[in-house]
């Protein structure tokens, strides 16, 4: 029951022509136990650029707070926002250059819009891969058998939004370290949109 | 194992509530949403197992033979505290590989309603009111505040759906439903709930 706070998860991101959708659930577990039932796993970085979290909690909260100095001092030096790409490979430097010492125990998902919209995989081995779809956490086996169905590059935002919740919410029925709702937020040009969906799961008389 | 899930026993003035959660997982993942952790064995006794189900199944198969053997040979049921006996037994017999279980017996019987706790290499010891499993201790909070002696079977039935759903809610492995064995004099009685 005690140790560490870690989230096993489910996370998904994916691109569609002119927006990205990140979604992910909003357990948050230690051992078996379900230590928080709202957890905010997308996390804003910018106006333009957001990120999911899993693995160490501690960890990707610390990532976090770097990737929004990064965002922020480039556009402070620079006079424009950063790329999505630009920050994506900041952040897998740091990821790399702490591996063989004390690694960051994260998998993150790096979305956003520059001139277009982008999303990247990002690890603590500091893998950094650009994708169009794509899941992590422990849920993700079951949240791709989702996306390889459904997802299409030409998919409008609503069915993109609604892909993203049913991907996670299949997560949440076969995943035991999933689950209580899903958040999704999307990114375009000059939009920034967070949703929350909760399951509302109530004991019924068979 | 080690407990994985939730299943609570409690014994009421004229009865015994069995209650557990309907998931059944490996390593997280949702193998099934509709597994049994209450059974009966005979139709005054039932028992209430979380860890392995292959080992629980196995159990429960092993109780109800001797259950019905005891019954052919001696003309009589069997009594809880004989059946928590012979599962004691039985379990002790695995302890060099354990069964990975942890087993409530209960039922009623002409000294009344009794409830066993087993462990998996076959220790048992009588109580009042106990919740096994990952989802145990969160039940159990619920149970050792609203439990009193002299409790009825319904008011021991809606205790046992509130403390299962508090496990429900934040244990990770329980979920899906819950499933109540009720005894009483009468003969047992199924309920079944879902959760969704």
């Amino acid at each position: 029951m005690t140790g560490k706070i870690t989230s096993k998860t489910t996370t998904v991101g994916l691109v569609v022509k002119d927006f990205v959708v990140l979604a992910a659930d909003k357990r948050a577990t230690a051992g078996t136990m379900v230590a928080h039932n709202r957890v905010m796993k997308i996390q804003k970085i910018d106006d333009h650029a957001a990120m999911t979290i899993s693995g160490l909690v501690a960890d990707a909260q610390y990532i976090v707070e770097q990737a929004r100095y990064i965002s922020r001092k480039y556009s402070l030096d620079m006079g424009k926002p950063i790329s999505i790409r630009g920050l994506a490979s900041q952040i897998s430097i740091i990821l790399q250059a702490y591996l063989r010492m004390n690694p960051f125990i994260v998998q993150l998902i790096i979305g956003g819009y520059d001139v277009a919209p982008h999303i990247y995989y990002v690890d603590l081995f500091g893998s950094l891969s650009e994708e169009k779809y794509i899941a992590t956490g422990s849920g993700s086996p079951v949240a791709y058998g989702v996306l390889e169905s459904g997802y299409r590059e030409d998919l409008s935002l609503e069915e993109a939004k609604d892909l993203a919740y049913r991907a996670v919410k299949a997560a949440t029925e076969r995943d035991s370290y999933s689950g209580e709702g899903v958040d999704i937020v999307v990114i375009g040009k000059n939009l920034y949109k967070e949703e929350t969906r909760l399951f509302q799961k109530k004991v019924v008389s068979l | 194992m080690n407990g994985v899930g939730t299943v609570l026993g409690i014994k009421a003035r004229d009865g015994i509530v069995l209650a557990g959660e309907k998931r059944l997982t490996y390593d997280g993942f949702v193998l099934s949403k509709n597994v049994r952790k209450v059974h009966p064995i005979t139709d005054h006794i039932g028992i209430g197992v979380v860890g392995l189900m292959g080992d629980a199944q196995v159990l429960l198969k092993m109780l109800r033979f001797e259950a019905k053997s005891y019954e052919l040979q001696h003309n009589r049921k069997i009594h809880v505290r004989s059946m928590a006996k012979v599962a004691s037994i039985i379990l002790y017999s695995y302890k060099l590989m354990p069964m990975m279980t942890e087993t409530i017996i209960a039922g009623v019987d002409d000294k009344g309603p009794q409830l066993f706790v087993l462990d998996p290499v076959g220790s048992y010891i009588e109580d009042k009111y106990v919740a096994l499993g990952s989802g145990g201790p969160l039940a159990l909070g619920i149970l050792e505040k609203e439990y009193k002696d002299e409790i009825s079977v319904d008011e021991a039935s809606h205790l046992a759906v509130s403390a299962i759903e508090a496990a429900l809610k934040r244990d990770a492995v329980s979920g899906d439903g819950i499933d109540l064995l009720i005894i009483t004099r009468d003969g047992y009685k199924l309920k079944e709930y879902l959760f969704k």
